[in-house]
C-alpha cells in the first residue's frame, strides 16, 4: 500500500522510444516524488533528452506510459504537459528574445482588462515572481538585454506563475558561472522545500550529490538505478552511468616525437580566450577539458580557422599558420571532427561516399579540375570502410541510415581522407553506443601510432583518463593547469576546472538518514 | 547509516522487482516486429523514387488522358509544339535546379530573361547568330554574378536580394530599350527557336542537353557536390572545407547563364523581345523545378524531374489552349500547380506527425517510416 | 523547417545586446527623407506646391496602408508577396458592386476580398506547411489570375462616382493610413494578439512550445495583410474610378521596400510602425521628385531596387558586427 506522502506526482512506467535506426530509451520506469529534487544522470546519449522531451509532450512514447497521479496520462503537444503542471526548461531555453521578462513570464496567460493587456497587474505580479528568485530587475526589460543567467531565471519565474509541480531541468548550470551556478542550487532547493517538485537532469557529479535527494541513473537508454542519493557514493553512480570499470581499457604508453604544432601566448576573438601556450607533438593525444563556456570548443574552432587568432602565434610544422577559413585549414594539413554531429558534420540526405570524400573528391585527372571519378571515390569508401571498420550497406546508402556510432566514423573518414597530420576531435564519442565507444577509442589509438598528432577535446572525463598523454584543463577562457600522464585524474581536472579545491560536499561519505 | 535495498516508490504499478545495485542488470523491452511485407515495403525508398520518377509517369498519365479526351492534341504538329513550348521555361529551370537543390533561389529569371532576349535579338541584328548567343549568355551570367554577390558576401537573403535585382533589371531593361520592342527575322536566328530535325524542335534539343549538362554537372563535379552539400546543411559544408561563397556565387551565374540562353531561345522563337516580356516567369521556373521534385529545402533534386515537368506544364498550357480556355485561367492553373506541388511536402509532414501523435507506430506497415531527414531532426541525444 | 540560406550562425540563446537599433534606423530614415526632400525642393520648384504635397501625402499613404499591413507580417517572420494581386482583385470586386449595392457596401465586399485572400494565405503556409513567401507567390499569379478573369480582362468605369472619389480625394488617403497606423500599434503594443505577433516573429520554435497559438496569429495576421492591401486597392481605384485587373502592379515590393527603410528587421520579433511611415513617404519623395524632373518611370523602379539593396546590405553588415561579438 502507498502512503500518500510518498506516492509520486510524475512517473514513466516501461517507457520505451524507437528512432529510426535507434532505440533512444528502453523498458525505462522510475518516479518523482512531490517537492523532492530528483536528479536525472547519464552520459551523452543516454536517453535524457528523448525523456525530458516525452515529459514535454515533444515527442510520445513507443510503449510504456507517463503516469500523472498515478493515473495515466497522454501529452499530445508541450501546451498540454504545461497546462498539466509540468514546466521544463531545455538547455536553450524557450524564451522571446524580443520581448519584455514580464511578458515571457505570463506569456499566453496575459493578464487582461478587457482586450487590452493589464500591464500594471502583469509588472507586479512578475517582480514579486523575481523577488522570490532573488532577481532584481525590472520586468520591462527586453530578455535579449539580460545575462544567461538572469534568463534563466525568467524561465524559472515563467515556470513558477504558471503554479508548475514538476519543473525539468535539463543542464542547467551548463552555462553559468561557479557563482550563478551556487545560487542557481539554492533556488532550487527553495524550490523544493516549497513542494515543487525538480527533476535536475545533468551529468555533474558534485552539484547533483550536493541537492539531490535521490538519483536515477540511465546509461544506453535503459534504466539503472533509483536510489537515494544518501544511499550511493559518487563512484557508484559513475559506475552505474558508464557500465564497466574504468580500468579495462587503459592508455598505451606512447612515446611522442617531434613537436608538430606550438601555440604561443595565443587568443581568441580579442580575448574570449587568453593566454594559450602549448605545444603538440607527433604521435600524442593532447587534451582539453573544462566545464561548458571554458572555452574549450572555441580554442578548437580556432585552430580550424573558424575564429579568429587575434594575438599570439602558432607555428605548424615550424612555418606560422595563418587559417582563414576551414578550406585553409585542411589544406594545411589539420583536420576536424567537429562536436555536434548533426549540425556541423552530416549531409543527411546524401550517401555515405558523398560524406565521406567531401573535403577532398577525387579528380578524373590530377589537372583537371572539377570533375569527378567515380571509381576512385567508391574504392576510397570502401577502403575506409575497411580501415575503421564502418558498418553500411554499400558507398550508396543514405547516411541516415547508420548507427550514431558508424556515423561519426565516416566523417572521421572524412577528416582522415584530407590527409591531415594533426587532427582535432572534439566530443568524438557523443551520441555513441559504448560498444562503438571503445571501437572509436581503438581507432584513436591506432591513428596516433601512425604519426597523427591528435588535440581531443572532451567533456567526459573517463574518454580523457583514457585517451590523453597530457591533458589542459580550461576555466572562463584561460588554462588553468596541464596534467601529465598519472596525473589526470578526475579529481584533478575537476579541481582545475571549477578553480576550487575539492570541498566535502559529498554526504555519502558522512553519512545521514533523510 | 544502513544501507537500504533501492526501492522503486510506486508499488501499485511496478510490475517488476528491482535488483540490487550490486549487479546492475537491466531488462530488455520488447517492441512488435514488423511483418515481411510490411518490411520490404521499408525497405524501398519511397522518397527517392518518387523524386527521380514520380513526374515522368504522372506526365505519361496525362498525355494518355489528354490523347484520348482532347481532339486535337494526338498528333505529330501539337506534340513538337508543346515539346518547343517547354523549352523556354525548361532551359531556365535546369539553372534553377540548381539552385534550389543548392538551398536557394532566384526570383530575376523573369527581368534576366527579358533583357537577355532582347540583347540577343539586337546583337543577332549587328552581328549574328554566334555574337548573339554569346552575348546573351554573358548578360545573363553578370546579373547572376549580381545575386551571386548580394547574396553570398553582403549576405542578404536571397529571396529579397533577387527580388530586388528583378525589381533594378526590369528598369534597366526598359530605360537601355527606351520601352521599343526589337525585331529581327534573319534566317539563321529564327531558325534556332523554329526550326525541326526530325520532327523534334531544335529549342527542345537545346533544352535536353541543357538538362543532360546540368545532370552532369551535378552529378559528375566537384562543383555538383559542393552544391549538394550546401543545400544538405550549409554549416556542415563549411566545416568540411567547402568553399561556400564562391560555389554560391557560381550557382547563381549558372542560373543566369542558362536563363540567358534560354532568352535566345525565346527572341529567335517570337522574332523580336521587349521589355516586359512574360510577366509570371519566374514562377512558371521555380514551379517547373519544385514539380519536378525537387525539394525546396536543398539537398535532394532530380533533373529528369524538371524535364519532366517542364513537358508536363507545356501539356496543361497545350490542353487548356485546345479546349479554348482563358489565357488568364491558365496563369492560375499554374499557380495552383506549383502550391499543390509544395504542399505535397507539408501534408506528408503533418501526415507524420499525426501518425506519432497516436502512440505506437510501429504496428502500421509504413510505421516509423518518414524522410530521413525528420527522422534526424527528431534524434537529438 | 525549410533550410534557406539565413544569414550565418544558427539562432543562438540571446545575448546582452546594445541600445535598440531602431532608433537609431528611424532616424536615420528622417535625415534621410529631409536631405531628398530638401535636393528635391531646390531642383524641382513645383516640389514644394500644396497640390504636389498633398500628391505626395496621398501615394505616401498608398503604400504606407499595405506597408503597415506588410509590417505585421514580417515582425511575425512571413512575408505576403500577393498584396498586389489582392489590391487589384479589391479593387475590381468593389467597383463593379458600387452601382448596383451602394458605396459603403461594396467597400466592405472589397475588404472582406481581401480579407478572404489573405485567410487562404494565411491557411497554406499554416496548414500546408508552404513556406509564405513561394506560398504568396504563387498566390500572386491566382489572385491575379482571379482578378483578370473577374472583370474579363476589362475595365470597369464608373461615371461620375463622387461618392466614391471621396476615398482618394483630399485628406482622406492620409487619415486612413493615419488610422491604420494607430489601430496597428496599438495592437501590437496592448493586445494579446499583437505581443503574440511579436513573440511568433521573435523565435517560432520556442513560442509554441510555450504556449502562442502560432498557427491563429498566422491566420490572423495574413488576413490583417489581406485587409490592408484591400484597402490600398480601393484607394488607387478610386483614385481613377476604373477596376483594373492590372492595379497595383509591383505594390509587393514597393510595401516590402518602405518596412526595410523604415528599419523593422526582416527577422522578425520587432515592428516600427512609425518606420514604416516614414519609409512611406521617403519613396513617395523619391518618386515624386523624380517625376517632376521628367525622369522615366523606369528609373523610379531601378531606384526603388537600388535603396531597397543598399538598406539591406548595411542592416546585413550591421548585424555581422553585432555577431562578432
Amino acid at each position: 500500500m502507498s502512503n500518500p506522502s510518498t506516492a509520486p506526482v510524475l512517473a514513466v512506467q516501461n517507457l520505451s522510444r524507437r528512432f529510426p535506426g535507434v532505440l533512444a530509451l528502453d523498458n525505462v520506469s522510475f518516479g518523482i516524488l512531490t517537492g523532492e529534487v530528483h536528479a536525472l544522470v547519464g552520459e551523452n546519449g543516454a536517453g535524457k533528452s528523448t525523456l525530458i522531451n516525452i515529459l514535454a509532450g515533444v515527442h510520445q512514447p513507443s510503449v510504456g506510459q507517463v503516469l500523472l497521479d498515478q493515473r495515466p496520462v497522454i501529452f499530445p503537444d508541450p501546451l498540454s504537459s504545461q497546462r498539466a503542471g509540468i514546466s521544463v526548461i531545455f538547455q536553450e531555453f524557450s524564451l522571446l528574445p524580443h520581448l519584455s521578462v514580464a511578458e515571457n513570464v505570463f506569456i499566453s496567460r496575459e493578464p487582461r482588462r478587457g482586450l487590452l493587456i493589464d500591464w500594471a497587474t502583469m509588472n507586479r505580479q512578475t517582480s514579486e515572481i523575481l523577488r522570490t528568485l532573488n532577481l532584481e530587475i525590472d520586468p520591462t526589460t527586453r530578455v535579449s538585454e539580460l545575462m544567461v543567467s538572469q534568463q534563466q531565471l525568467v524561465e524559472i519565474g515563467r515556470a513558477l506563475s504558471a503554479k508548475t509541480r514538476v519543473i525539468i531541468m535539463d543542464e542547467p548550470t551548463a552555462a553559468l558561472n561557479e557563482r550563478e551556478a551556487v545560487r542557481l542550487l539554492e533556488i532550487v532547493r527553495s524550490l523544493a522545500a516549497s513542494g515543487v517538485s525538480v527533476l535536475y537532469v545533468s551529468h555533474r557529479l558534485e552539484e547533483v550529490f550536493s541537492i539531490a535527494d535521490r538519483i536515477t541513473v540511465l546509461r544506453d537508454g535503459r534504466h539503472v538505478v533509483t536510489e537515494r542519493r544518501s544511499g550511493m557514493t559518487e563512484q557508484q553512480v559513475v559506475s552505474a552511468m558508464v557500465g564497466r570499470d574504468l580500468i579495462h581499457s587503459t592508455r598505451p604508453n606512447r612515446i611522442a616525437g617531434p613537436i608538430v604544432l606550438q601555440a604561443r601566448d595565443v587568443s581568441v576573438d580579442g580575448g574570449l580566450i587568453r593566454n594559450v601556450s602549448f605545444s603538440l607533438r607527433r604521435g600524442e593525444i593532447l587534451g582539453l577539458s573544462g566545464l561548458m563556456g571554458s572555452g574549450c570548443s572555441q580554442l578548437m574552432e580556432a585552430l580550424y580557422g573558424l575564429r579568429e587568432i587575434t594575438a599570439g602565434s602558432i607555428l605548424f610544422e615550424d612555418r606560422p599558420l595563418r587559417m582563414a577559413n576551414p578550406r585553409a585549414a585542411i589544406r594545411t594539413g589539420v583536420g576536424l571532427l567537429p562536436e555536434d554531429r548533426k549540425r556541423q558534420g552530416l549531409f543527411p540526405d546524401l550517401t555515405v561516399a558523398h560524406n565521406l570524400t567531401i573535403g577532398a573528391p577525387p579528380r578524373w585527372f590530377r589537372a583537371v579540375p572539377g570533375i569527378l571519378d567515380l571509381a576512385a571515390e567508391r574504392c576510397k569508401t570502401l577502403d575506409f570502410k575497411r580501415q575503421l571498420n564502418i558498418r553500411f550497406r554499400g558507398p550508396n546508402q543514405r547516411i541516415s541510415g547508420l548507427s550514431g556510432g558508424n556515423q561519426q566514423k565516416v566523417i572521421l573518414a572524412r577528416a582522415l581522407a584530407g590527409n591531415c597530420r594533426a587532427l582535432l576531435l572534439a566530443e568524438p564519442t557523443r551520441g555513441v553506443d559504448v560498444g562503438a565507444k571503445a571501437e572509436i577509442y581503438a581507432l584513436i589509438d591506432r591513428l596516433v601510432e601512425k604519426g597523427i598528432a591528435i588535440i581531443l577535446q572532451t567533456s567526459e572525463l573517463p574518454e580523457l583518463l583514457r585517451l590523453a598523454d597530457r591533458c589542459i584543463v580550461f576555466a572562463g577562457g584561460e588554462p588553468q593547469g596541464e596534467l601529465r600522464g598519472s596525473e589526470i585524474t578526475q579529481e584533478k581536472v575537476m579541481e582545475l576546472a571549477t578553480g576550487l579545491s575539492r570541498r566535502a560536499t559529498v554526504n555519502s561519505a558522512t553519512g545521514g538518514v533523510e | 547509516m544502513s544501507r537500504r535495498k533501492p526501492r522503486l516508490t510506486t508499488p501499485k504499478t511496478q510490475p517488476k522487482a528491482q535488483k540490487p545495485l550490486s549487479t546492475l542488470q537491466t531488462e530488455k523491452s520488447e517492441i512488435p516486429e514488423l511483418s515481411v511485407t510490411a518490411r520490404i515495403v521499408n525497405q524501398l525508398d519511397w522518397d527517392l523514387l518518387w523524386e527521380r520518377f514520380g513526374i515522368a509517369v504522372v506526365t505519361i498519365v496525362v498525355w494518355f488522358i489528354a490523347g484520348l479526351a482532347t481532339p486535337g492534341f494526338a498528333n505529330v504538329g501539337n506534340f513538337v509544339s508543346v515539346l518547343r513550348q517547354s523549352a523556354f521555361v525548361g532551359v531556365s529551370a535546369v539553372g534553377m535546379t540548381i539552385a534550389i537543390i543548392a538551398g536557394t533561389f532566384d526570383l530575376s529569371v523573369g527581368a534576366t530573361q527579358a533583357l537577355c532576349a532582347w540583347v540577343a535579338v539586337s546583337v543577332a541584328k549587328m552581328a549574328g547568330v554566334f555574337p548573339a548567343f554569346l552575348a546573351a549568355v554573358a548578360v545573363g551570367g553578370v546579373v547572376g554574378l549580381c545575386n551571386g554577390s548580394l547574396v553570398a558576401l553582403v549576405r542578404i537573403p536571397a529571396f529579397i536580394a533577387t527580388l530586388g535585382t528583378m525589381f533594378l533589371v526590369n528598369g534597366l531593361t526598359y530605360i537601355i530599350t527606351n520601352g521599343q520592342t526589337a525585331r529581327f527575322s534573319g534566317k539563321s536566328f529564327v531558325w534556332w527557336g523554329n526550326a525541326q530535325i526530325m520532327s523534334v524542335p531544335i529549342p527542345f534539343i537545346v533544352f535536353l542537353s541543357c538538362a543532360l549538362l546540368g545532370a552532369a554537372m551535378l552529378h559528375r563535379t566537384e562543383f555538383g557536390r559542393f552544391v549538394y552539400a550546401i543545400g544538405s546543411n550549409r554549416e556542415a559544408a563549411n566545416i568540411a572545407g567547402v568553399p561556400v561563397a564562391k560555389v554560391a556565387i557560381f550557382v547563381f551565374v549558372v542560373v543566369g547563364l542558362f536563363t540567358g540562353l534560354g532568352a535566345m531561345l525565346l527572341g529567335a522563337r517570337l522574332y523580336s523581345a521587349g521589355p516586359g516580356l512574360e510577366p509570371g516567369f519566374e514562377l512558371n521556373v521555380i514551379a517547373t523545378v519544385v514539380l519536378g521534385g525537387t525539394r525546396l529545402a536543398g539537398g535532394r533534386g532530380s533533373m529528369l524531374g524538371t524535364v519532366a515537368a517542364a513537358i508536363l506544364f507545356a501539356t496543361l498550357a497545350n490542353v487548356l489552349n485546345l479546349n479554348h480556355v482563358d489565357a488568364f485561367v491558365q496563369r492560375v492553373v499554374v499557380g495552383l500547380v506549383l502550391l499543390l506541388a509544395l504542399s505535397v511536402e507539408g501534408v506528408r509532414q503533418r501526415l507524420a506527425e499525426y501518425w506519432s501523435r497516436r502512440t505506437v507506430s510501429t504496428r502500421h506497415p509504413l510505421g516509423g517510416r518518414r524522410s530521413a531527414v525528420a527522422a534526424i531532426d527528431e534524434f537529438t541525444d | 523547417m525549410t533550410r534557406f540560406w539565413k544569414d550565418g550562425s544558427p539562432p543562438q540563446a540571446a545575448r546582452p545586446t546594445g541600445p535598440g537599433r531602431r532608433r537609431v534606423a528611424t532616424s536615420q530614415v528622417g535625415l534621410m527623407l529631409l536631405i531628398v526632400g530638401a535636393v528635391f525642393s531646390v531642383l524641382a520648384p513645383r516640389f514644394l506646391n500644396p497640390g504636389n504635397l498633398l500628391n505626395i501625402c496621398t501615394s505616401a499613404s498608398v503604400v504606407a496602408i499595405v506597408g503597415l499591413g506588410m509590417t505585421l507580417a514580417i515582425a511575425s517572420g512571413n512575408f505576403d508577396l500577393s498584396v498586389g494581386s489582392t489590391a487589384a482583385l479589391a479593387g475590381c470586386v468593389t467597383m463593379s458592386l458600387v452601382q448596383q449595392i451602394g458605396v459603403v457596401p461594396a467597400i466592405l465586399a472589397g475588404l472582406a476580398t481581401g480579407a478572404a485572400v489573405g485567410l487562404i494565405n494565411g491557411l497554406i503556409v499554416t496548414e500546408l506547411r508552404v513556406p509564405a513567401f513561394i506560398a504568396t507567390l504563387g498566390m500572386l499569379t491566382i489572385v491575379r489570375g482571379a482578378a483578370l478573369i473577374y472583370t474579363r480582362g476589362r475595365d470597369i468605369y464608373l461615371y461620375g462616382q463622387t461618392q466614391y472619389k471621396i476615398l482618394s480625394s483630399g485628406f482622406t488617403p492620409v487619415l486612413l493610413a493615419l488610422a491604420v497606423a494607430l489601430v496597428l500599434w496599438f495592437v501590437l503594443q496592448h493586445t494579446r494578439f499583437g505581443r503574440h505577433i511579436l513573440a511568433t516573429g521573435s523565435n517560432p520554435a520556442s513560442a509554441q512550445r510555450v504556449g502562442v497559438r502560432t498557427s491563429f496569429v498566422l491566420l490572423g495576421v495574413f488576413s490583417i495583410v489581406g485587409i490592408a492591401a484591400a484597402l490600398s486597392g480601393l484607394i488607387l481605384s478610386a483614385q481613377v474610378l476604373t477596376g483594373n485587373g492590372r492595379l497595383a502592379t509591383g505594390l509587393e515590393l514597393s510595401a516590402i521596400a518602405v518596412v526595410v527603410l523604415g528599419g523593422t528587421p526582416l527577422t522578425g520579433g520587432k515592428a516600427s510602425i512609425l518606420g514604416t511611415l516614414q519609409g512611406s513617404v521617403l519613396v513617395a519623395v523619391i518618386n515624386n521628385g523624380l517625376n517632376l524632373l521628367n525622369v522615366s518611370i523606369f528609373y523610379q523602379d531601378v531606384t526603388l531596387g537600388l535603396l531597397l539593396l543598399a538598406a539591406l546590405g548595411l542592416a546585413a553588415s550591421y548585424h555581422r558586427r553585432i555577431k562578432s561579438v
